[in-house]
């Protein structure tokens, strides 16, 4: 099935597609960046990308971003695809390797931004339906909670508490077995 | 001029400060904070109700992450009926660890099969992604709780512990259409409902055999398996004696754990695994591992007929560090690139070695013919137990001079008062200045704390987002710096 279709994707690898931010630049990629995107890809199934793919919800600064990141994860996707036609290659194997030790340290080091960026990134993955970058991103905001109060949270996350002292009596009651 | 500048820039400045006061996490959509909600461990899942109004529904919208053992904090078991019904469904994971057991072993003192089958009826578990339990130390172990059964069509991760899977029951055998990590540790399981078991799991890419009773033969034939791990036996008449992987077109890892005794007689032959790159951690003297024509008994080649290039990463257990040994590795695996040793201690290691010859590991003569025609592309080296006797000194020193694109060299020695001292005077005995490849580290490290737990070994299973397993070989406790 996929080495049938392999020649269809490669023809469908050459075609571009124009992303358009909210501030109106204009990004080129390839259709397979691109439709790591779930959003995306739907748009290209019904045929409405002539014309480009305005991104009303997501910046240039981000849009480059997510980009970068596609760009890197569908290339991986890519080699996975070709290794399994020619799994006795050691020399291939060798790729496979570094290459998957690569897109992780890519991971870390695409992490390393600033809160805003974080969360906008979390939007951009949201709209888009990039599952990858979504989960790498949630996992970034759950591993900067853990093992915090609610006080601590909030402090770090601006969070207004505007529960009232029943309330959070209520809450404490129901889930007691959390705060013990 | 510069006035305006000055007044952009506090304008700047100021919004910079509002927009680190904004709340800017809360504005999040409603699933994207129950996916954050869910991955958090239990109790701190559960406490983001009080952070504020916005937050309160999230927990209980979100899939439950029930984990009675998640790192530092522990959840006692009494307490798990009441977190089920303080949450509607669906579950998203529901684990009790052999870990956990062991350390709170008093307080399950029988076997949790009763419990857990009540428990894994709540509907806050519907629909359930990850399972893992351990029922108990009883004897005879508990049939598969009925109720597991209801998320054969969601798991994606399953451990399965203590339990007995019945047999004859192959019209009501699980099909497991999604699930990708399994793990069976001390299950009870003939060789029939194995075979249907595996076959049930079309997409698993990960399989850890630890402690299988009542198999003595296991197939494997999959398509999807990219990891594969099992727990060398003690002598036992009912443990899994012989492993065929007849054909796993995508296995990377091939695992062993536990000390292999001399008089255990386990035979690994693995027919096709074509991408078959990690192999290890193959102890001293058992099982007999076929790669193909190239037999292994324990950590020795007995038969090297045929290279296999694809095996990047070995770790070996040894009585006594054995350079000859090493080398007829390397003859095998040509492409290694990650070797591993650990050295066997004990009572038992001590039996063995006096009963092993002499070795001096002298090779300056022996080897050096070798040399000049054994490409050795070894980048790493990590050898537990290093003693840095004359064997031991030979055996690392012949690496220090000849593994020429080597990037690491770890020894683990023990620390005693005057270490630094010590530890120079071993830098000068391995020749480091003459080291053949120049930008090599050589790092002595302190014998760690080293008790594997059977989370590590599922770590190492199932975890496959490393290209190497035993890059955690050790906790390594301090080091000293390379040149």
């Amino acid at each position: 099935m996929a080495s049938a279709g392999s020649g269809d994707e490669k023809a469908a690898a050459a075609a571009m597609i124009t992303l358009i931010s909210s501030d109106n630049e204009k990004f080129e990629v390839t259709e397979a960046t691109a439709t790591l995107s779930q959003t995306i890809r739907h748009m290209i199934e019904d045929g409405c990308t002539d014309g480009g793919v305005p991104l009303p919800n997501v910046t240039s600064k981000i849009l480059a971003r997510v980009i970068e990141y596609c760009k890197k994860h569908a290339t991986a996707a890519a080699g996975e695809e070709g290794s399994s036609s020619s799994f006795s290659d050691a020399a291939f194997l060798e790729v496979d390797r570094a290459f998957l030790e690569e897109l992780e340290e890519f991971d870390d080091a695409f992490l390393e931004v600033d809160r805003a960026t974080l969360f906008d990134l979390i939007l951009a993955a949201n709209y888009l339906d990039i599952k990858g970058l979504l989960n790498l991103t949630c996992q970034k905001v759950a591993d900067s909670v853990k093992g915090k109060t609610p006080e601590q949270i909030r402090e770090m996350y601006n969070i207004v508490n505007d529960l009232t002292p029943e309330e959070e009596a209520e809450i404490r009651r129901e889930t007691q077995w959390a705060f013990e | 001029m510069e006035m305006v500048a000055r007044t952009g820039r506090r304008r700047r400045l100021e919004e910079e400060e509002d927009e680190g006061r904004i709340d800017r996490i809360s504005g999040l959509p409603d699933g994207v904070l129950g996916e954050i909600v869910s991955l958090l461990p239990t109790k701190d899942g559960a406490r983001t109700q009080l952070l504020s109004r916005r937050w309160l529904p999230l927990w209980r919208s979100a899939p439950l992450n029930l984990d009675v053992y998640d790192d530092s904090v522990s959840i006692p078991l009494s307490k798990i009926p009441s977190i089920l019904s303080s949450h509607p469904g669906p579950g998203r994971r529901f684990s009790i660890p052999l870990d956990y057991l062991l350390r709170a072993r008093k307080d399950c003192s029988s076997t949790l099969d009763g419990a857990l089958d009540g428990w894994l009826q709540s509907p806050a578990l519907n629909n359930l992604q990850e399972l893992e339990f351990y029922l108990g130390f009883g004897d005879p172990r508990s049939p598969l709780p009925a109720s597991a059964r209801r998320f054969a069509s969601t798991l994606r991760v399953a451990s399965f512990g203590a339990c007995n899977f019945p047999d004859g029951d192959n019209a009501g055998a699980l099909h497991l259409p999604v699930l990708k990590q399994l793990s069976l540790l001390d299950v009870m399981i003939s060789e029939s409902s194995m075979r249907f078991l595996l076959a049930a799991c079309p997409v698993l890419q990960s399989l850890m055999l630890n402690g299988i009773i009542g198999c003595s033969c296991i197939r494997i034939m999959s398509r999807a398996v990219r990891s594969i791990a099992i727990k060398v036996q003690y002598y036992w008449a009912r443990g899994v004696k012989l492993l065929i992987i007849e054909d796993a077109p995508c296995l990377e890892r091939l695992l062993l754990f536990g000390q292999g005794q001399k008089h255990s007689d386990m035979i690994i032959s693995v027919i096709r695994a074509p991408k078959l790159s990690v192999l290890g951690q193959l102890p001293s003297e058992v099982p007999r591992l076929e790669l193909g024509p190239t037999i292994f008994q324990g950590a020795r080649v007995v038969n090297s007929m045929m290279p296999v290039p694809s095996v990047k990463v070995l770790a070996l257990t040894h009585i006594n560090l054995s350079l000859d040994v090493v080398i007829d590795f390397m003859k095998c695996f040509p492409c290694l690139e990650n070797l591993y040793i650990r050295m066997a201690c004990g009572s038992y290691a001590k039996s063995l070695q006096q009963t092993e010859p002499m070795i001096t590991n002298a090779w300056r003569r022996k080897h050096r013919n070798l040399i000049s025609t054994l490409d050795i592309h070894l980048k790493k080296i990590v050898v537990t137990n290093y003693r840095g006797n004359k064997a031991h000194v030979n055996f690392a020193s012949f690496f220090v001079l000849n593994a020429r694109v080597l990037e690491s060299m770890v020894l683990e020695v023990y620390v005693t008062d005057d270490n630094e001292a010590w530890i120079e005077r071993q830098r000068t005995l391995l020749q480091i200045k003459n080291r053949s490849s120049r930008g090599a580290r050589f790092d002595f490290v302190s014998s760690g704390w080293r008790t594997f737990h059977n989370h590590m070994w599922s770590e190492q299973a199932h975890d496959l987002s490393t290209a190497d397993p035993f890059v955690r070989f050790h906790d390594w406790h301090w080091s000293f710096q390379g040149p």
